[in-house]
């Protein structure tokens, strides 16, 4: 199962928590509300362990190029209204890959998409900056598809490329 | 049925009735835009992202004032508001209101509601631009000022430390500080950063639209847009749960007081809002990395006094008025339920706020299906709760089968409304298509078979909504015109 999908199944375990600790705490505490204390304190330490974990463990997760494997390959793209303008389409495929990512005009983002649609990895792509995006691909073939709402045709700024 | 007399309680009740008829129309073009979406219409692209402009920037502007004036009301009972500063500032909203409709409506203004510089400068005209400037400055200026005097009475009630609360964190506090001016002490002053930042942020779009300047940076410009919108709509929050504190004990029959949780709660609160801003900006990989830990932390710490203190307190408040021996009321009921919808798109909305999730999630239809949540119904339904707070005290009521309904109709259309973006989340839809056609696999039926669940939901929704939002206007009316 990819990570999005824990992600979201750990979502609805916390909204139906949740339901369920505002399910008991509504009889428990309105029958008598010295009952908030002890229920405040279980939570809050529910709550410092479960957010002290979940912070601790994204941390390696994280997408910045410091957190990830020196790139072999460098790769310039630039977005500008409507199209993503790329020094190479030909990305070879299981070795570290820096995206260098800008922008001619506004804000966009280049989101990658495999070719069943599922978004791997994105990054904003600002004018005056560039942000380096560390990925490894597998073979195939890609999307691009601008994830920053950039005017009128940004829902077609799409392109693709290759991975060997 | 007693005549509304006090000021605070007219303009609020006003406001409150205008929000919520505006929530109407911006509703049917949320509905429009997801049968765009969905193949059913084909609008003009320009017209889409149009609407799309109006629907987010209507919306996030007209709840927080409707927010903001409900706890004045409230407020007035414990200080002395201005009644003039009052007056003053609905005529600047009116008039800052009408502004920015007339501009994004006939300049077809397609920024999106949080406008990032400098995409404003490609796809609005340099008049109607001027005008949206000038607009949102007048509506600037009519909330501050209503934030300001809130200050004012607050510490010439209080003091600051009294209003902050600080001696009961220190164990000194000396005289009784209800809630509500904690709560609204905090939320007048996220309003007063809120409002800088937003004018030092249109300040540089107007001179460089008068071209007394270039182009200027676009990352501090995106700091600054989000220390403006991400901050004006949690504060949104922040005085709807500031009304929710004070009108609860009417019917639990328990007094909510501010005690160390409360006092500790609200100041962490204040500084979680303010640095979990930055969760907005992780995918600029530029930004300096202490902020974005800066944003990972503070989304997490906002979660914990919104669970242990608020939500905690209100759901003991509901058992005791369950408890009270009397028929459920409405008022606590909608309270409960906002208040669950509040911690269902907290919920995810901490789960967006983790990087590695962000990576997956950001501008995926998971963004709007939190804010969906928390703000398109909790916020919402607390306004309309709070709304009939007053009304109640003048001798409106709704039937208890009625309002049983209603909430029925309208949490079940909106659960499936909203479960439709947190799926497409989930499915990476990306958010603000007009579209999905040029995507590639199968985001494109997936992405239109949610966008009909989605319209689905609304009718459900608005089939509970309108008798309601009929209710509201007529007793509003009556009780205005006495």
């Amino acid at each position: 199962m990819e990570l999005r999908e824990w992600l979201f199944i750990l979502w609805a375990l916390l909204a139906i928590g949740a339901l369920v600790i505002a399910y008991i705490a509504l009889v428990r505490t309105g029958r008598d509300p010295a009952q908030v204390f002890r229920f405040r304190r279980i939570l809050l330490v529910a709550l410092l362990i479960g957010l002290s974990a979940g912070f601790v463990a994204s941390i390696p997760a994280y997408p910045y190029s410091e957190f990830r494997e020196e790139p072999k390959v460098y790769v310039k793209v630039e977005g500008v209204r409507f199209a993503w303008i790329m020094n190479t389409t030909d990305i070879p495929a299981n070795k570290p890959v820096a995206f260098l990512v800008t922008s001619r005009d506004v804000n966009h983002a280049l989101g990658i998409y495999t070719s069943d649609g599922r978004l791997i990895a994105q990054v904003q792509a600002m004018p005056g900056y560039v942000n380096k995006l560390v990925v490894t691909l597998k073979p195939g073939k890609y999307y691009i598809a601008c994830l920053e709402y950039c005017g009128i045709a940004h829902h077609i700024m799409v392109a693709t490329f290759e991975v060997r | 049925m007693a005549t509304v007399s006090s000021v605070h309680d007219r303009l609020a009740l006003l406001w409150a009735s205008l929000a919520l008829l505006i929530l109407l129309a911006t509703g049917f073009i949320g509905f429009l835009m997801r049968l765009n979406q969905a193949g059913i219409l084909s609008l003009d692209a320009k017209l889409w992202y149009t609407l799309l402009t109006f629907h987010g920037q209507a919306n996030a502007v007209i709840f927080f004032i409707a927010s903001l004036m409900l706890s004045r009301a409230l407020l007035s009972k414990h200080m002395d508001l201005n009644s003039r500063i009052s007056v003053l500032s609905t005529a600047l909203i009116l008039l800052g209101v009408v502004g920015v409709a007339i501009s994004i409506l006939l300049g077809r203004m397609s920024m999106a509601w949080y406008f990032l510089y400098p995409l404003p400068f490609y796809e609005a005209s340099s008049g109607y631009l001027m005008m949206w400037i000038v607009s949102v400055l007048i509506l600037g200026i009519g909330i501050l000022i209503l934030a300001l005097d809130i200050l004012r009475a607050s510490i010439g009630k209080y003091s600051f430390e009294g209003s902050m609360a600080w001696g009961y964190i220190v164990g000194s506090a000396a005289k009784e500080v209800p809630p509500i001016v904690v709560i609204s002490a905090v939320g007048s002053i996220l309003t007063v950063i809120s409002i800088a930042s937003g004018a030092v942020l249109l300040t540089a779009f107007l001179l460089q639209n008068l071209g007394v300047i270039g182009s200027f940076d676009a990352l501090g410009a995106k700091n600054l847009t989000f220390m403006f919108g991400h901050t004006l709509v949690n504060t949104a929050l922040v005085f709807a749960i500031a009304s929710i504190y004070e009108s609860m004990p009417s019917y639990s029959g328990r007094p909510w007081k501010t005690a160390l949780p409360v006092a500790l709660a609200w100041n962490i609160v204040l500084l979680a809002v303010i640095f979990a801003m930055f969760h907005h900006v992780y995918m600029d990989f530029v930004q300096p990395r202490a902020t974005q830990f800066l944003g990972h932390i503070f989304s997490y710490v906002a979660a914990i006094p919104a669970l242990t203190v608020t939500a905690l307190g209100v759901f003991s408040h509901v058992g005791g008025h369950r408890l009270s021996g009397k028929s459920f009321h409405m008022i606590p009921a909608f309270i409960l339920a906002g208040v669950l919808m509040w911690i269902v798109g907290g919920a995810a909305a901490v789960i967006d706020a983790t990087i590695p999730a962000n990576f997956l999630f950001h501008n995926t239809t998971w963004v709007p299906a939190h804010f969906h949540t928390y703000y398109g119904y909790g916020v919402v339904v607390i306004v309309i709760a709070i709304t009939w707070h007053l009304l109640r005290d003048r001798g409106f009521e709704i039937p208890r089968s009625i309002w049983l309904l209603i909430l029925a109709l309208i949490t079940i259309g909106w659960t499936l409304h909203i479960a439709s973006f947190y799926v497409g989340g989930l499915e990476s839809v990306p958010r603000r298509y007009a579209n999905y056609l040029a995507l590639p696999g199968d985001l494109q039926s997936i992405g239109g078979s949610l966008a009909m669940l989605s319209a689905l939901g609304a009718i459900i929704y608005a089939i509970g909504y309108i008798p309601l939002l009929y209710l509201t206007l007529s007793s509003t009316y009556k009780a205005l015109r006495g």
